[in-house]
């Protein structure tokens, strides 16, 4: 389970950096129904890196992966930090 | 005696403008005639030789765009698109029920992504590799623009981007002509866009002595044929044309706003960036731009000039001018109000001549006090003059010694 503050960071990040529809993005919706490209996915990891100061390679970002379990990977980085 | 194709008409149907004018056709053509300098101090150039420019104002890409469209965008793609919508609204063409295979654009760019390079290097230096935007390429290539377009309006025919420096605007169009006059499409996307107004860039143009160093007043800066001109403003922005084959825009009904009839296009191969001096090669393109046209020099009655507002270009500019035409055409320069938008200067300058023509006016050069003793000509200045004529010229002179002319006239 990741916290609930670092899902809505995330969550206010998919919409303010990469204009992601408020209104459609929660924990359960992948990157794919966000129509995340493969470029969008490699630039998440970019600022997610600088957001939240933990390490996220690009390739562990994948298309079918949910909102929610992203935020649980940078929370699960950011414990052993 | 002229050839075959000379004198076709590619029909003007769809108009769009981003300056540092104003957004929209109608905004910035009415600041143009007011003769509203639009030079200022530039907070991202603060601190350095050069710190003003001549910006869009109150341009917001998320706003217009949406912030999923904007993010994926250089700012030169962002100015273009929305210009793009102006144009195709304007045009009246429907997108649902075009062919879009035989659409094609060909988009004027100078410099590509220059500032989102600049900054995604600064990033590299200070964060590493993995602070690289992926977008660093799709957003810096100078093809992309065009790209961008056609994925905006589902145009499929021929796309390419000319770079030939400040004339790429006005390269772009008279090649979408000469693309419409094949065959190879009905309709053309054409004009121009350029945002490369980062620190580097514009550090690279003072040091090579091409801007006006008048910091204490930027809005007085870009003052062509003016005795005190000192150099040009940089300037961004974009301009979009739409053409048809003037039998196509009738049969549909749509409204012509005029006519691209000639161009002309020549090389000095003289210097990289210092214009040949005896303007030998400028006048070759303004002649050949002429018989493109199927006109002579006695029909024209006002020239757009390149009128940069650099000591050399426009002094050898006037040269060229006086030899085709004499004093007796209405010169101006837009840069005055707009600055240099550099591949973007030749498609927003042929629109202002299109826009020239359908209002009988010539608008006026700003900041233009005192004209250089040296230049015998008659620019216009401080008011529009009415000027009813019909068929105007567009000057537009690169660095490398490339150099675009455009015939345009009425409907």
């Amino acid at each position: 389970m990741s916290n609930n503050d670092t899902l809505d960071r995330l969550t206010k990040l998919l919409v303010l950096h990469f204009g992601a529809s408020e209104q459609r993005v929660n924990g359960e919706i992948t990157f794919e129904e966000l129509d995340f490209d493969s470029l969008a996915l490699v630039e998440l990891a970019m600022v997610a890196q600088k957001e939240f100061g933990v390490e996220v390679d690009e390739q562990e970002i994948t298309p079918d992966q949910s909102v929610q379990s992203v935020a649980e990977l940078i929370d699960a980085r950011a414990v052993t930090a | 005696m002229s050839w075959p194709g000379a004198g076709f008409p590619a029909a003007v149907t769809g108009l769009g403008l981003v300056t540092p004018a104003g957004i929209g056709v109608e905004p910035s053509w009415r600041r143009v005639l007011a003769a509203e300098a639009a030079g200022s101090h530039d907070p991202l150039l603060a601190g350095l030789p050069v710190d003003f420019s001549c910006r869009v104002p109150g341009f917001d890409p998320d706003a217009v765009l949406g912030r999923s469209a904007a993010w994926r965008l250089d700012r030169s793609a962002q100015l273009a698109v929305v210009a793009l919508r102006e144009a195709l609204h304007d045009s009246g063409l429907d997108q649902s029920t075009w062919d879009g295979a035989r659409v094609a654009v060909v988009l004027g760019n100078a410099l590509g992504g220059v500032h989102t390079y600049e900054l995604q290097q600064r990033q590299l230096d200070s964060a590493g590799p993995s602070a690289v935007s992926p977008l660093l390429v799709p957003m810096c290539a100078p093809n992309m623009v065009a790209g961008h377009l056609a994925m905006e309006c589902g145009a499929g025919g021929p796309n390419l981007v000319t770079a030939t420096a400040c004339a790429s605007g006005a390269t772009a169009i008279g090649t979408a002509r000469d693309l419409l006059r094949s065959g190879r499409c009905d309709v053309v996307i054409t004009g121009g866009a350029e945002a490369a107004l980062g620190r580097t860039m514009i550090t690279g143009f003072t040091r090579m002595g091409a801007l006006s160093r008048r910091t204490s007043d930027p809005n007085a800066a870009s003052r062509p044929f003016d005795a005190d001109r000192d150099g040009f403003v940089a300037a961004e922005g974009a301009a979009i044309l739409v053409l048809e084959r003037i039998a196509d825009a009738r049969a549909r009904g749509a409204r012509v706003h005029g006519v691209i009839r000639g161009y002309g296009a020549s090389a000095d191969a003289h210097h990289a960036t210092t214009p040949d001096p005896s303007g030998a090669a400028v006048e070759r393109a303004v002649r050949s731009a002429l018989d493109d046209a199927g006109l002579v020099a006695a029909d024209v009655g006002h020239v757009n000039a390149h009128g940069t507002s650099t000591k050399i270009n426009d002094a050898t500019e006037a040269g060229l001018i006086q030899r085709v035409f004499g004093d007796r055409v209405a010169v101006t320069s837009t840069k005055g109000v707009m600055g240099h938008a550099l591949g973007a200067a030749g498609a927003i300058e042929a629109v202002c001549t299109i826009l020239a023509l359908r209002d009988g006016v010539v608008p006026p050069t700003a900041n233009l006090d005192t004209l250089d003793p040296k230049i015998e000509l008659d620019v216009v200045a401080k008011a529009p003059r009415l000027v009813p004529h019909g068929v105007a010229v567009s000057n537009s002179f690169g660095f490398g010694g490339q150099n675009a002319v455009l015939v345009v006239t009425a409907p």
